[in-house]
């Protein structure tokens, strides 16, 4: 029972843990600095366990988990929620970046599109005939797969 | 001059029939000062129509097409509207954002409409709304189903807009009949400062929030919804109310 609730302990403090390094850290040197050492303690971790296949064993019997592989399971969970999460958080955060720069292209596009025809009007000639080339190409995409 | 179309959208004169001259001096003054902003996407069956009967009353219109596979810009353009056109699909809220950005850049653009480009609004009610800004101290006045009888939604879709409206109450603060209401007029205070990152359908839910945030001053207008056909076919499935929730939590995730 009381294995039990070392290992519990043990969970909980580690995702808390891993829920302060991912959203404390941000992107400054310190955060670069705390994720190049988790990845460094994880890869030396990863070499000692195959250099003594026992231990991961003794240190789970140590804090109340059966076998090194559960042990190392919970670590892979715990692991696996965490860079889910981070990823998550990124992945939103680019696309609204992506938005802002989509948003203002289409924008300028159109007002490019404006000052050319203003342009042209200004000059008196006949207005050339709406030709394809002037026109966005995504437009142009859209005619030819209507055709 | 402009017999030619235009590419990068704008029309430079009103159509033929002059639409102007079946207006009150007062409106038509109101609606040359007036943007209407379409958000588009895929709707190249109707959308030239739609356009042509929304310029019979209002001359300046921006139609955002948002990545549509069907030729809606084009469409669109042949009804004689400004488009400005994104380079992917990046969502309704997005699109509306564009449009704001793009119509508060022209000259003398006092008032803004956001406007379906399905054809289910009316420019009637767009209008009256218009004059709403116009006459009393409001930033933005937002269109209601739900204030009159004459608009039949489905048993269903009732009870989801109506537990919407029961959320947005609670957590925004603003007191709205009909929460995702796609008419809304709104003047350039407004226009300027409601931010829009939800890019899919939550923005409905985020508007409401901002009327909130930046103490816009607001009221309901009750507006007509024409269920066609096309509507009901294209409109928003009931599932995407989880959608909507999903995307609103994460915003929380995302901003803190």
């Amino acid at each position: 029972m009381t294995h039990v609730l070392v290992i519990q302990i043990i969970l909980i403090a580690v995702i808390v843990f891993a829920a302060f390094v991912i959203v404390v850290p941000g992107r400054g040197a310190r955060g670069q600095a705390i994720r190049t050492i988790v990845i460094l303690l994880g890869v030396i971790a990863g070499i000692v366990a195959v250099i003594f296949p026992d231990l991961t064993t003794k240190v789970a019997n140590l804090i109340g988990v059966g076998r090194g592989v559960d042990l190392i399971l919970y670590g892979l969970i715990v692991f696996f929620i965490g860079f889910w999460i981070t990823s998550n958080i990124h992945s939103r955060r680019r696309d609204r970046q992506l938005t802002i720069l989509a948003r203002r292209f289409a924008i300028l596009e159109t007002q490019l599109a404006e000052a050319r025809r203003g342009a042209r009007d200004a000059d008196g000639g006949e207005p050339a005939d709406r030709s394809a080339s002037d026109r966005p190409a995504s437009d142009r995409r859209a005619d030819e797969s209507r055709a | 001059m402009n017999d030619h179309l235009p590419d990068g959208g704008a029309p430079t004169s009103p159509p033929a029939l002059s639409p102007e001259t079946a207006l009150s001096p007062e409106d038509a003054a109101l609606v040359r000062r007036t943007w209407l902003v379409v958000p588009l996407f895929n709707e190249g069956p109707v959308i030239r129509e739609v356009m042509e009967r929304a310029r019979e009353t209002f001359p300046n219109i921006v139609c955002v097409d948002d990545g549509s596979r069907d030729g809606s810009a084009a469409e669109a353009r042949l009804a004689g509207v400004h488009v400005v056109v994104h380079p992917f699909n990046l969502g309704q809220g997005a699109a509306l954002r564009t449009g704001l950005d793009y119509a508060l850049l022209q000259e003398g653009a006092d008032f803004f409409v956001t406007f379906d480009a399905d054809g289910q609004h009316r420019t009637e009610d767009a209008l009256a709304m218009v004059r709403r800004l116009d006459a009393e101290p409001l930033d933005l006045v937002v269109g209601s189903r739900f204030l009159d009888g004459r608009t039949k939604p489905g048993l269903l879709k009732k009870i989801v807009l109506k537990a919407a409206v029961v959320f947005q109450n609670l957590t925004s603060g603003v007191k709205l009949t009909d929460a995702h209401n796609g008419l809304r007029a709104l003047n350039r205070r407004a226009a300027d400062e409601i931010a829009i990152t939800q890019n899919r359908m939550a923005h409905a839910s985020e508007i409401v929030n901002e009327i909130g945030e930046k103490q816009l001053r607001y009221a309901e207008e009750p507006v007509f919804i024409e269920y066609t056909d096309y509507s009901r076919a294209k409109g928003q499935s009931l599932w995407n109310s989880v959608n909507i929730l999903s995307d609103l939590f994460f915003e929380k995730g995302v901003r803190h």
